[in-house]
């Protein structure tokens, strides 16, 4: 009995001693989201309902800034649409792209290393250098890039002040910048394809066409649905690139969500309404990747 | 007669610098505590403000100045402090978007401060011109002191002047003579594609105001209630810019440019323009440019008056709600006292506020290239601007839409700048009902 009872007691003692072990693991990660991620989050959605200029007692103004952005903010469908349309030249693109250099790199050629290096390299790139040589790049007059349309007899234009061409500029910069990021992960993807599905494709007389319609999409769809998510949220937040390279001009046609919110909470001293912002970009992510986790059933194949 | 006036003039300044040393600083012991300084810049500027810390820490061994460089995030870094209850105790001021701070509550109201300084007001304050130190007022409360200041002259490449057979600009020039020098310098290829313009101007109004304030044209009047963007005297400064750029071809349509800055892929620096106003904070990095250049006066509208700069001030001020007002203040009057305006010239950091600084060899060692008498007499005849809160606001939705529409698009000068007038005039009326945000 005294046997049974102290191999029990130094049992449970072991088991305790485990769960506080793990509980110690966890803690640091779970402290740090409660801290810096849960509390300023639910801080954000209780300020939505403040009239507050970071300074000073909050007042409260029930739904005044939710009722604002829909009726008395003149900019803020310009900038939702520009968020939009950000994201629709994007998503597609930094996705094809990546992709297809995700197939390039993968392929068992001579300096295969060296492409993948230099594909990687922009995303190491600083957001500011890349703003400015990209700056002088589309530049009207000096830029390279209609000095080299000159050359072939193309006439150019002011790419960053044609309010047609500033955000395909954006977007293309963005993609520049972050499709190494995303090449990598495909080709992790592409890596992890077993080889005899292309072997029985092979015998079954597949062109390579074929075998990428129907091996290599499907396999990849569970990749393509993780960076599709990504790219999306990613792209929803757009900050950096605008804030560097335009400056959400001209005539704010390159102003963003969050560019938006960072002058209406730190410039304009409108938290309250910078926090209301924050949670409509907050609830249109949320509902995007809603659809997107609901329609994946109908083409993400996590089976072989 | 020469030596005698020689004489008179070194006497004069000996003892108008004499008088300001009236304020001598000596070891204070009875003032304490531990204060942050919080400013925006690059590292080295950082440093340059550490070593003026330590000199002022000899005078207060018991207050210890800590500097805090937050470079690019500056803004977010004060403002969370701010939010926070922990404000930076001093903190450095920006001449347009001081009072939107001033007025949300950042900012200690210096009065009484001063009230209780009459020393210092008599021999500080009272020396600088209203023009520069008026920025740093609301409604007749001071909410920062004038440490430093900068100005705007006509830079122009000597290398283009030369090439093009234009002579130099001085103070002679007016707006024909820029136009007429602007249209000589522009340059274009076989292709009728433009490898050179005569001069820039940039999308940011602030680097252009002094075109404006030449026309008599203040943006803001200075009573600080109404804006006159749309006066005649306006339109005219819009129309003659937007002329060189779509009509003459001579300036190119301004470029995008992030964070307010002046340097683009195409302005004064690159190379590829002959003429830009631009601010005296460049000099120290115009040092180093690869070509010949020089600064001359700004021009005047029509001659009948001499031309005159814009000027971009910036001041200390203390953080509302600071634990050691004291100390923040004692430090705060060092930096724009004379001997803390020396140190401020000497570390090459900006101009000084007080006059007094401007005759001495750290000023002048303050470019090899520009003539510092010039920088000098643009300092003290040099208007700031007329300083409100929600600027970034009036700026954004209203000011800015209005340049790049005039100047990029061509479009309606008069249309534009009466759409803008009005926008800004409605802001200004709210801001006068006291609603700053």
């Amino acid at each position: 009995m005294t046997a049974y009872s102290g191999q029990r007691r130094r049992c449970m003692t072991k088991r305790r001693r485990e769960f506080w072990a793990g509980m110690l693991f966890l803690a640091p990660n779970t402290l740090g989201f409660l801290l810096f991620t849960l509390v300023p989050v639910l801080a954000s959605l209780a300020l939505s309902f403040f009239d507050w200029p970071m300074v000073g007692t909050p007042t409260f103004s029930g739904l005044e800034n939710f009722q604002r952005m829909f009726t008395g903010d003149v900019k803020f469908y310009k900038v939702l649409w520009n968020t939009i349309y950000y994201t629709l030249l994007y998503v597609p693109t930094v996705l094809v792209f990546s992709l297809g250099l995700g197939l390039l790199i993968t392929r068992k050629l001579r300096g295969v290393l060296t492409f993948r290096l230099l594909y990687y390299l922009p995303v190491l790139t600083s957001y500011v250098a890349a703003a400015m040589v990209f700056q002088w790049i589309f530049n009207n007059d000096f830029g390279l890039l209609n000095y080299l349309l000159r050359c072939i007899g193309l006439q150019g234009t002011n790419w960053l002040t044609n309010k047609a061409t500033v955000m395909p500029c954006v977007a293309f910069v963005s993609v520049w910048k972050n499709v190494g990021r995303y090449m990598i992960i495909f080709m992790a993807g592409l890596q992890s394809i077993p080889k005899p599905l292309y072997e029985a494709a092979r015998i079954d007389g597949a062109t390579f066409w074929k075998q990428f319609r129907y091996v290599t999409i499907p396999m990849l769809s569970p990749t393509t649905f993780f960076l599709l998510i990504t790219s999306m949220i990613d792209s929803f937040k757009l900050f950096d690139i605008v804030w560097c390279m335009t400056g959400g001009g001209p005539s704010d046609a390159t102003r963003t969500l969050v560019t938006y919110i960072y002058n209406v909470s730190f410039q304009n001293f409108r938290m309250g309404y910078g926090c209301a912002l924050s949670w409509l970009l907050f609830v249109i992510i949320f509902v995007f990747t809603a659809v997107q986790m609901k329609c994946q059933s109908k083409w993400v194949q996590y089976d072989m | 007669m020469k030596k005698v006036l020689c004489v008179f003039l070194m006497m004069a300044i000996l003892l108008s610098v004499g008088s300001v040393n009236a304020l001598a600083w000596e070891v204070n012991t009875e003032v304490s505590g531990e204060i942050t300084y919080l400013t925006w810049g690059e590292p080295s500027r950082g440093d340059s403000m550490q070593r003026i810390a330590d000199v002022f820490m000899e005078y207060y061994p018991n207050v210890k100045v800590t500097i805090d460089c937050a470079g690019d995030n500056f803004t977010t870094k004060f403002m969370t402090l701010a939010a926070a209850g922990t404000p930076a105790d001093v903190v450095l001021v920006n001449e347009l978007y001081g009072t939107g701070y001033y007025c949300n509550g950042m900012y200690e109201n210096l009065n009484t401060f001063l009230e209780q300084d009459p020393e210092y007001k008599a021999e500080v304050m009272d020396k600088i011109p209203d023009d520069v130190k008026n920025v740093f007022y609301w409604k007749d409360e001071c909410f920062a002191l004038p440490t430093m200041n900068y100005v705007f002259s006509l830079y122009y490449n000597k290398d283009m002047f030369d090439a093009a057979g234009v002579p130099y600009p001085d103070e002679t020039w007016t707006w024909e003579t820029v136009r007429d020098a602007a249209n000589k310098l522009t340059k274009k290829d076989e292709n009728g594609v433009t490898t050179q313009y005569g001069i820039y101007f940039t999308r940011e109004i602030v680097y252009e105001f002094s075109w404006f304030y030449n026309n008599g044209s203040y943006i803001i009047s200075d009573d600080r209630t109404t804006c006159d963007l749309d006066s005649p005297a306006a339109i005219e400064t819009w129309q003659w810019m937007q002329d060189m750029i779509h009509e003459d071809g001579c300036a190119p349509v301004p470029d995008t440019t992030a964070g307010g800055s002046q340097l683009s892929a195409m302005s004064f620096d690159t190379g590829n323009v002959a003429m830009q106003l631009f601010g005296s904070w460049m000099l120290p990095t115009y040092e180093t440019l690869p070509f010949n250049w020089g600064a001359a006066p700004i021009p005047s509208k029509d001659g009948s008056k001499p031309g005159f700069s814009s000027s971009c001030p910036n001041g200390f001020a203390i953080g509302k709600g600071t634990p050691y007002p004291e100390a923040a203040w004692e430090f705060v009057k060092f930096c724009t006292s004379e001997e803390g305006q020396m140190l401020i010239a000497e570390e090459g950091l900006a101009q000084p506020t007080l006059e007094s600084v401007m005759y001495t060899d750290a000023f002048q060692k303050g470019s090899s290239i520009a003539d510092m008498d010039l920088i000098r007499e643009s300092l003290l005849t040099c208007k700031g601007p007329n300083a409100v809160p929600r600027w970034n606001e009036i700026l954004q939705n209203y000011i800015s839409v209005a340049v790049d529409n005039i100047l990029i698009y061509d479009a309606d000068v008069e249309t534009e700048a009466k759409q803008c007038a009005e926008g800004v005039n409605q802001i200004l009326e709210e801001i006068q009902q006291g609603i700053y945000n």
